[in-house]
């Protein structure tokens, strides 16, 4: 049986995943539950190519949390050197996504991916039906289907060609407005936006449900 | 010549195991031996992902691979703590 250990560093990884996450007390046991299979298969995890030779990888309890080790067959130790979230890959992606146009059809498609990542981040179910709840608020806003309670004025002219995210967040100020005109408190007000916004900074790889936020 | 591997295997459960595969199995009104299948496919896609993808994602993540480093330089050092210290 290999040796298991965890370097410091990775502990500290899997600490910030903890808090930024805000992870259930449960995660190191699962983490570990994740783990032990290598003390008898140290080889189990697939190696990695480039800059990483050298390095294997397993997934942890969260198909997004990628447990890097490196194996000494010598010393027959499984040594965890760190513990990343691989949902933060933004750099090669973000720029992409901000130019993609997304179709209505595509925006409420994309709400069931964003319940799952808001599950995945170890969400509590009530808060993952909040985000999935004001999300979907915010898009059948913007198709006409959905306006506040004692909205005033024209109702919105459905949106209907794809749209990218900048003119999402330009959609979600306008959304705000027409809460704001049906009465509602400014606290009641910035929720409605705040969540929109974490909807459409999503699609840009730009938030993390129950995790941080980037800056922007 | 490669050799010519069965689809068939036999699979010997601890006890702590077999007793959560049967309590699912009842649990949903399936066979043990179907949802085993089930489970074991599952399990393989999630213990074989694309190195290649996860290389290029690890790739991506700012300071990743400094904090591999980090973490090679921290075993080295035996700044480490045990799986159950974790």
């Amino acid at each position: 049986m290999a040796r298991i250990v965890v370097a410091e560093s990775a502990q500290a990884d899997l600490n910030a995943l903890l808090l930024t996450h805000s992870l259930p007390a449960s995660t190191r046991n699962r983490v570990r539950i994740s783990l032990r299979p290598l003390a008898t298969f140290p080889l189990l995890g697939p190696t990695l190519t480039g800059r990483w030779q050298g390095f294997r990888f397993i997934l942890g309890p969260w198909p997004w949390m990628l447990l890097v080790y490196v194996y000494d067959g010598a010393a027959d130790q499984v040594s965890v050197v760190t513990i990343q979230d691989s949902r933060s890959a933004r750099a090669a992606t973000s720029t992409v996504k901000r130019r993609m146009r997304w179709t209505n059809d595509e925006l409420f498609e994309a709400l069931g991916t964003y319940e799952q990542a808001c599950i995945d981040a170890g969400m509590r179910p009530l808060a993952v039906h909040s985000y999935w709840d004001y999300a979907r608020r915010f898009l059948r806003w913007r198709i006409g289907e959905y306006r506040p309670r004692g909205a005033t004025g024209s109702a919105r002219r459905p949106a209907v060609g794809p749209v990218t995210t900048a003119g999402l967040a330009g959609d979600a100020r306008t959304y705000a407005d027409d809460v704001a005109a049906a009465g509602r408190q400014q606290a009641t007000i910035d929720t409605y936006l705040r969540h929109a916004m974490f909807f459409v900074r999503w699609l840009d790889d730009d938030f993390d449900p129950g995790g941080r936020l980037t800056g922007r | 010549m490669p050799e010519q591997r069965s689809n068939r295997l036999n699979v010997l459960l601890d006890d702590e195991h077999a007793a959560k595969l049967y309590g699912l199995a009842d649990r949903t009104y399936v066979n043990a031996g179907t949802l085993a299948r089930s489970l074991l496919s599952i399990a393989l896609d999630q213990a074989d992902p694309d190195p290649a993808t996860v290389t290029a994602l690890l790739d991506a993540i700012p300071g990743a691979h400094e904090r591999a480093r980090q973490g090679v330089a921290d075993v080295r050092a035996g700044r480490v703590v045990s799986l159950d210290e974790l």
